[in-house]
């Protein structure tokens, strides 16, 4: 079945459909966004360096440029992987310079195989980590002043050893296996690219898509969370360290093979270019958030901005200058670009449209069906002050009634006056609609999470919890987040209504304020798989399959209005009104044991709420302004149900006048001659008998067109087992 | 607000003043002492006013009658020509202010003179204070609009402060924001500007020169006042709520409303009786049965009692799950004191600590 776009009962223009302020909010909630903006902007700072200085893309600077994009891109992978879980390397540059001075001289003093000396190098590097790793993670100093202090320590070591060794260490010895690591190439690739790409890939996939690489994400955005979610927090922040290591010890290796240098201030000033590499790729300084590839580009950057300079002419000292200036800019935008980007993203989130319904008809005018009346107004109450919030109830065929609570419960209220209460199930989101199956399990919408089937022993089962996402949307409306009201047809489908693709039933205040239409019906097929049949409904809720089972009613509870959606015979696959500017919001609809529907209303319209409609920028400031509160709502305290022929003709209208029992009817169900009312805010379900010209031969449970079981009418006789 | 504005809120927010309403608290901390209160009378057609005092009892206007509040019951005095819009106690009886029909006295015996019929002060008079034997200040709500909501969503502000005395009829002040309460007397003149959320004690005569602020920015709107035991007592008929001040500070959504039934308008209202077609904010919905006492005003009763310095000293609440609502008349001998709730029809008596 053809996908329907219900936007034209709207009555807006086509151009409507855009929300341009949901939109940016959409892009800036995606958390590739947190990166997107420094990576572009340093992106640029690179075209414009390339530009001009064109010589830097020259053959004999590519060389250059890539040595120093190699030795930097893996430190600055090691300090990637240290920011992001929260700690601080300032010692990178003087672990690299140890690495590539020992590797020196054991290779040329003591003149070890090549295999020898980078297993040692690297193991030594893996010491030096550590040292950071049980400074910081055990002893627990402060990253900054310890890596420091280590860093400080290190480059002494390199003196030392360069004073020890500085005789021995002039002449080079030739050795094919050592030269393979500086200037070798694998594959045509040069070695050290081809690692670095390698650990790029790696380290990707790990912080990612792995455990530790989510570890390490969570210990670097909070700490104390992450140890109260049980992660091993001290051996995560540990491994990074040590890991840190490990990277600048190859890289060191690299530089050792390429250069030979055997200064004393080899690697010098590298922890700086490195940072500034890793803030340019827009890696955060606050942890938990970054990705060792924005990282390896900021680093391309660096690389040419140094070679830019160096064929410019400049002083190196500009050098310094240079990074030092783009280092504080991008460490500025971090801060605010990081606290800003979530905030704008939520102040721009609801995007209010505007709607014009028709005119009102006043209820408080007598003459017209819809009469206030007290016919519910004393109703007798089941659950009475236990039953927190209960939007659809549905009753068994021992007269025991099933009913939803905000707290996640399905209430079972048996006994002669339905006076013995118990939690018959726990789903851990809303219940709204009720149903039940032919084979008696209790089918539920739950906000929140989707749709369960709960066996009579009260088993929980979720048969449907994601829908098909829609393509080339910004927006994941995968998540079932709002599934409020169902019913089942002949074929065995279940046929639900998403209110709203953004937001739960806890904040149905917003979809309220808001108005744009982000509701569906979906379609759950007996082999479980679910689509989407009906698209942008403002706020779908009731479902009813007809009496005839050739069609579904469905209720738009923003848009005042009911349709039909056929499913079977020659319209099958349209949709046409059944009523339509309703004088207040109708939510659940079901059958009626006479052949007609009864119709729920959370509330009623009132002049000024279809007012607010015509003036989005008031919504808008409205939202912006003043605590939810203080929003404005149509009339949710006075409600009513109404019963409505096939044919789309209100028939009577049952009130509670004055409000006080039952101030927010959302939904109502009739069974053995009862009517059965349940409330969203409401701290009961209402029950009333029916009068006698009200109660057809009907079973209002029986699934239209579904052949009886065992001789019975259709269903149910799971119920009672 | 203009784009001008916002840029210079965000360059300096701290020199940016708008008025936020301020909360209940200090002298006026909430309570449930009006709900309480010991009821002297109830009018089944929630029509009562104002309140005078009298011998053993109270006069209350309700409608176009003067009726005799005392222990042993009600009973109607005068009915007058036209609506009473205000009492005040003078000799021999009190001044009723008819709507229509100007100033009138009515004696204690039920005997109703005419007094000033001047065409200023036969309109849209809130409240009244004689200052002697045949003279007395006059507040005008608005010269134009009649309705206090009407006057706020328009806003009007064209009130007037009128001083009758002998035959001359004098315009003391103009173009005030719906003055709704005078109380002469002591070091000058205290005037309650409802609209405005303002009272002021000017000069003896009434001059808008020299007046100084005693209280402002209420969170309320403030109306008829009555001096008690050495300060002020004051009755707050609306609250201020703040949806509202977005309605009027929007002027689409303000001139578009102009265009509904001002029953379906989003104002504070004295009462409500059938709330089928009033807005409704999320804080005033019912949930689990009961309405929270802390909902955004649409109906509030609340007086109050201050210094002349402007302090607040003690205050009496009816919240919004209560019902004694729109306290708009008052009258006080020493410090027991006779407010009446038009919201609820109850005249109910406030003793002072």
């Amino acid at each position: 079945m053809k996908t329907i776009d219900a936007f034209g009962l709207t009555g807006q223009p086509w151009r409507s459909r855009f929300a341009p302020r949901r939109t940016l909010s959409d892009l800036l909630s995606k958390s590739w966004m947190e990166g997107a903006v420094p990576i572009t902007l340093a992106l640029c700072i690179g075209v414009f360096v390339a530009i001009t200085t064109p010589e830097i893309l020259g053959a004999g600077d590519r060389d250059i440029v890539q040595a120093r994009f190699i030795e930097i891109g893996l430190l600055a992978v090691a300090l990637t992987l240290v920011l992001v879980a929260g700690g601080f390397d300032l010692s990178v540059g003087a672990m690299m310079g140890v690495a590539a001075m020992g590797s020196l001289i054991l290779h040329r003093v003591y003149e070890l195989p090549t295999e020898l000396v980078v297993i040692i190098t690297l193991l030594g590097g893996v010491v030096m980590g550590s040292i950071n790793g049980f400074l910081i993670s055990i002893i627990k100093t402060k990253p900054f002043i310890t890596t420091l202090v280590t860093a400080l320590t290190f480059r002494a070591v390199v003196q030392l050893m360069q004073g020890e060794y500085q005789d021995r260490l002039v002449f080079p010895r030739e050795d094919i296996d050592w030269r393979f690591i500086g200037a070798g190439k694998v594959a045509g690739i040069p070695t050290g690219l081809f690692f670095l790409v390698l650990i790029l890939v790696f380290a990707h996939l790990m912080l990612t898509r792995s455990r530790w690489g989510w570890w390490l994400t969570a210990v670097g955005s909070d700490r104390r969370s992450a140890r109260r979610n049980g992660i091993p927090v001290t051996v995560v922040s540990f491994g990074t360290y040590v890991v840190s290591g490990l990277l600048c010890a190859f890289a060191g290796l690299i530089m050792a093979s390429r250069q030979g240098s055997t200064s004393a201030n080899v690697a010098s000033g590298y922890e700086i270019i490195a940072l500034t590499a890793v803030v340019l790729g827009g890696v955060s300084l606050r942890g938990g958030r970054g990705s060792v590839v924005r990282a390896a580009t900021g680093t391309l950057i660096v690389a040419l901005m140094g070679q830019a300079i160096f064929r410019r002419g400049w002083d190196a000292g500009m050098e310094t200058v240079m990074l030092a200036v783009v280092l504080l800019i991008f460490a500025a935008l971090d801060e605010k670009w990081g606290k800003y980007r979530p905030i704008l993203a939520q102040k721009l989130a609801i995007s209010p449209f505007s709607l014009k319904p028709g005119p009102l008809i006043d209820v408080t005018k007598p003459g017209t069906v819809w009469q206030v009346n007290r016919a519910l107004s004393d109703a007798d109450a089941i659950g009475l002050g236990r039953i927190e919030g209960a939007e659809d109830c549905v009753v068994d065929d021992e007269g025991s009634v099933y009913c939803g609570d905000r707290r996640g419960w399905v209430w079972k209220w048996s006994g002669e006056n339905n006076e013995h209460g118990e939690v018959f199930a726990r789903t851990g989101g809303a219940p709204l609609g009720h149903v039940f199956d032919p084979d008696g399990n209790l089918v539920v919408c739950v906000s929140g999470i989707g749709v369960c089937r709960i066996d009579p022993e009260g088993e929980v089962d979720w048969i449907a919890t994601r829908a098909k996402r829609t393509r080339f949307q910004l927006h994941d409306d995968s998540p079932l987040r709002f599934a409020d009201d169902l019913d089942i047809t002949a074929d065995g489908a279940i046929w639900f209504s998403d209110a709203s693709t953004r937001v739960g039933a806890a904040n149905y205040q917003s979809v309220v304020a808001e108005y744009r239409p982000a509701g569906r019906v979906l379609r759950l097929d007996p082999d479980g798989t679910v689509e989407t049949v009906v698209h942008n409904l403002i706020a779908a809720n009731g479902i009813a399959t007809s009496h005839d089972g050739q069609s579904i009613l469905i209720v738009s509870t923003l848009t005042f209005r009911v349709d039909r959606l056929w499913i079977q015979g020659p319209k099958a696959g349209q949709m046409e009104p059944v009523l339509e500017n309703l004088p207040g919001a109708p939510d659940n609809i079901n059958r009626a044991s006479d052949g007609n529907y009864w119709l729920s209303f959370v509330g009623l319209r009132t002049p000024f709420s279809d007012l607010m409609l015509r003036h989005p920028s008031a919504r808008i400031a409205m939202t912006k302004q003043l605590p939810v509160d203080d929003w404005l709502v149509p009339q949710w305290n006075i409600s009513c149900v109404a019963k409505f022929s096939e044919s789309g003709e209100i028939l009577k209208v049952l009130w509670d006048a004055t409000g006080e029992k039952h101030p927010m009817v959302t939904s109502m169900s009739e069974r053995h001659g009862s009517l059965y009312l349940g409330g969203l805010e409401n701290n009961r379900i209402g029950r009333i008998t029916l009068p006698a010209e009200d109660v057809g031969d009907i079973d209002t449970y029986a699934i239209p067109g579904l052949r009886p079981k065992d001789g019975k009418t259709g269903e149910l006789e799971g119920a009672s087992r | 607000m203009s784009l001008l504005s916002t840029a210079l809120e965000f360059i300096a927010p701290g020199r940016m003043h708008r008025d936020a309403i301020p909360p209940l608290e200090a002298g006026l901390r909430p309570n449930t002492e009006l709900d309480a209160a010991p009821v002297l009378a109830t009018f089944e057609d929630r029509s009562p006013d104002d309140v005078a005092p009298w011998d053993s009892g109270h006069l209350v206007s309700h409608g176009a009658h003067v009726t005799r509040v005392t222990a042993g019951g009600t009973t109607m005095i005068a009915t007058l020509p036209g609506k009473v819009t205000a009492l005040a106690a003078t000799t021999g009886g009190v001044l009723a202010a008819v709507d229509g029909h100007g100033i009138s006295h009515v004696a204690y015996d039920g005997t109703v003179t005419s007094r000033w019929t001047d065409d200023r002060v036969r309109h849209h008079v809130t409240a009244l204070a004689a200052t002697g034997d045949d003279s007395a200040y006059v507040c005008i709500g608005s010269t134009s609009q009649a309705a206090w909501e009407q006057a706020l969503v328009r806003k009007a502000d064209d009130g007037q402060l009128i001083e009758v005395a002998g035959d001359t009829v004098r315009v003391v002040d103009e173009g005030l924001a719906w003055p709704s309460g005078v109380l002469p007397g002591g070091d000058g003149l205290l005037l309650s500007l409802s609209q405005a959320h303002r009272v002021e004690l000017r000069p003896g005569s009434g001059a808008r020169s020299g007046a100084k602020t005693v209280l402002k920015n209420l969170p309320g709107y403030p109306g008829r006042l009555a001096r008690s035991g050495g300060q002020v007592a004051m009755v707050m008929p609306y609250m201020r709520n703040r949806a509202v001040e977005l309605v009027l500070r929007d002027e689409d959504l303000r001139t578009d409303m102009l265009e509904l039934d001002p029953d379906s308008w989003l104002i504070p209202r004295l009462g409500v009786t059938f709330e089928h077609r009033i807005p409704l904010q999320v804080g005033q919905i019912r949930v689990l049965g009961e309405i929270k006492p802390w909902a955004p005003p649409r109906t509030y009763g609340l007086a109050l009692a201050f210094t002349d310095k402007g302090l607040v000293t003690e205050s009496v609440h009816s919240r919004a799950d209560g019902s004694v609502h729109g306290i708009t008349g008052i009258t006080a001998t020493g410090r027991q004191i006779a407010l009446v709730s038009n919201g609820s029809g109850r005249v109910v008596s406030w003793k002072r600590n």
